[in-house]
């Protein structure tokens, strides 16, 4: 008899999911599928307000990583002004935008994934989480704490607010920066970088002692896509769009932000709300493609600062001759040389005098119809595409979220786990093997949408369902 | 270290579920001193920040509680179950007790009976009358023997 396994909810994520494995009549996989269960009706009421205010209220989609839409969207309301925003504003968006990949770098690694690595995928659930792994090292929780706080301290200074921060809007950013601030700031960069070299050390240490686990979470080609600068450098706030594939072939490079949506598609399935972004000239599905840190660091030619580029170096050298790192367990080492990059760019941005300039916002009216935003989010590429009405309100709005481009992906990565420790003869499916297939989610850091509160207690639960929908086993924690 | 903070935490946007914010707010504005913080929700690096006053006071809405609810909290032995979509100020507290071995002399959870989480900016007002309430007899919640200073 047939069998499906649900774990549901998926933790320490952002957001609620579930993941349910079909089983054969010998209790081997057949298929297993990452369900997205919430609905985001953000386009829709977005509709009828006015362009000022979008910033501010896309900036509700979510609690992780506001700062990423805020930007994005005042952006594509730079667009529709038809302006471009003085040099300080620009400074203080990367600055924000920055910002934003520091506390949700910070957060994955210290909070949500390395107590897998540190306490072991087999460890007791309970306390397989950050308060445990107080008693494992203390000094690394206390750190990493402490460097999200910082990421979380820039975007309140520069921003407003630490959550669903304010400060972005089109044409520049609501004030300058506090010159007794951006001294505080900078006194805080040699402490977050030690962290971040700790960070890495550890990490290193984590892919040899994980090195059996690590060729199962999602080793395979697909499509990487991103941002990178002019000259092909790791870019987060503007440049243009680069794909490469799994060979390390630039299948197209320099490509306008704008001809996005001409280029890819998005497909859906009836069992979930999360779409299936592919690359239209390779069709659905085989236009597979990853974004996000691993994507980033594979497919540009360099970064622009020294302890971040010599552990891009580092990173290229363990793809050996295939020029790309396929494997989606190294999201967690890109993730940390970005955190690296962030560290060091925001010392760079601070220390720039124009930094304190007081000319932040280009003032117009509506000159255009239509305005696409986009950045690299701490997930990947983030789209805001706004048509708006000549008094300024939103006609249509379509909001492409870095999450939802890795769906394929992370469906063919829970595939790939749960076909590999799950054996239909040795019959018993323990907690670990649960948890490696909820890695492979974390690997990519999802954030499905922070933006609305769970009341009560989350589970962690699996069922055995027969082919009636009969539950045959439970198991809960 | 003879500060005292107050952390009033919950969704503006949910009416009751804002009172310990709404509570916060005009805590602050009342009692000069007393530090406040607002958050849509408690976060571990608010652990950091314990360590530094001598009282801390979270304010949140409660589901369970019938009236004003005002607890001690003390370090709790055991290893803490943790849920990041759940930290609660006992966590907080064991945290910072963990980590920096310094926790506030004062730790006080106060509970604000709540029950309407629909979508708007202000509490009902039936929990508007329990926060001005709790904001009155502030001092003598936290300092039952006090002759109501902070």
């Amino acid at each position: 008899m047939s069998k499906t396994i649900t774990i549901e909810p998926v933790s320490r994520i952002e957001g609620h999911a579930k993941i349910t494995v079909q089983l054969d009549n010998n209790g081997d996989v057949t298929d297993a599928r990452f369900h997205v269960n919430e609905f985001r009706g953000f386009e829709k009421f977005s509709e009828g307000r006015l362009l000022w205010e979008m910033p501010g209220i896309t900036a509700r989609i979510c609690g992780i990583c506001p700062a990423s839409h805020l930007v994005t969207s005042a952006k594509a309301g730079d667009e529709v002004l038809a302006v471009d925003i003085p040099e300080t504003a620009d400074k203080l968006r990367r600055l924000l935008t920055l910002a934003q990949w520091m506390q949700s770098h910070a957060l994955s690694f210290f909070h949500l994934s390395s107590p897998d690595f540190l306490l072991g995928f087999d460890s007791d659930p309970s306390k397989r989480n950050v308060f445990g792994l107080m008693a494992h090292d203390k000094e690394l929780v206390r750190r990493g704490i402490r460097l999200r706080k910082f990421g979380q301290e820039i975007i309140e200074i520069v921003g407003g607010r630490k959550i669903h921060t304010p400060g972005m809007v089109p044409g520049g950013v609501r004030d300058p920066l506090d010159p007794a601030k951006r001294e505080y700031l900078l006194e805080c960069i040699p402490e977050a970088r030690g962290t971040v070299k700790l960070a890495l050390e550890i990490l290193k240490k984590i892919h040899e002692e994980y090195k059996n686990d690590i060729p199962q979470f999602g080793n395979f080609r697909s499509l990487l896509v991103g941002l990178v600068s002019k000259n092909g450098g790791l870019e987060y706030y503007d440049g243009s769009l680069r794909i490469k594939d799994g060979n390390d072939n630039t299948i197209a490079d320099q490509i306008d932000p704008r001809k996005f949506f001409d280029l890819f598609g998005e497909a859906t399935e009836p069992w979930t709300w999360l779409k299936f972004p592919y690359y239209k000239p390779f069709d659905y599905p085989n236009g597979m493609y990853r974004v996000g840190p691993l994507a980033r660091v594979n497919i540009c030619d360099y970064i622009e600062t020294p302890l971040a580029e010599a552990e891009r170096r580092v990173f290229k050298e363990m793809s050996g001759n295939v020029g790309v790192v396929n494997n989606s367990f190294y999201y967690h080492y890109a993730r940390l040389i970005e955190l690296m990059f962030t560290v060091e760019k925001a010392e760079m941005l601070l220390s720039d005098p124009a930094i304190l300039g007081k000319n932040i916002r280009a003032q117009a009216s509506v000159n255009k119809e239509e305005g696409i935003g986009c950045s690299e989010a701490p997930r990947g590429t983030l789209f805001h595409h706004y048509w708006v009405n000549p008094d300024g309100s939103i006609k249509k709005a379509n909001l492409l979220i870095a999450t939802a481009q890795n769906n394929l992906a992370m469906n063919r990565t829970v595939r790939q786990i749960a076909t590999h420790y799950i054996d239909g003869k040795k019959g018993k499916i323990t907690e670990g093997i649960l948890n490696r297939i909820e890695a492979g989610i974390r690997c990519y850091d999802p954030c499905l949408s922070c933006s609305t509160h769970a009341l009560g207690q989350m589970a962690m639960q699996l069922e055995v369902l027969n082919s009636c929908g009969e539950v045959v086993a439970l198991v809960s924690r | 270290m003879n500060r005292t903070l107050v952390i009033g935490y919950g969704n503006t946007l949910r009416r009751d579920d804002a009172a310990g914010v709404y509570a916060a707010e005009l805590i602050e504005k009342r009692y000069p001193g007393v530090e406040c913080l607002t958050a849509p929700q408690l976060t571990p690096e608010m652990a950091v920040t314990l360590a530094h006053y001598r009282t801390v006071v979270f304010i949140d809405a409660s589901t369970t509680a019938n009236e004003l609810r005002v607890t001690k909290l003390r370090p709790s032995a055991a290893c803490p179950e943790y849920d990041s979509h759940k930290m609660t100020p006992q966590l907080l507290l064991d945290a910072s007790n963990d980590l920096y071995g310094v926790v506030p002399r004062e730790t006080i959870q106060i509970e604000i009976p709540a029950r309407d989480f629909t979508v708007g900016e202000l509490p009902s007002p039936a929990v508007r009358e329990i926060v001005e309430h709790c904001v009155d007899e502030f001092p003598r919640l936290i300092y039952p023997a006090s002759a109501g200073t902070v």
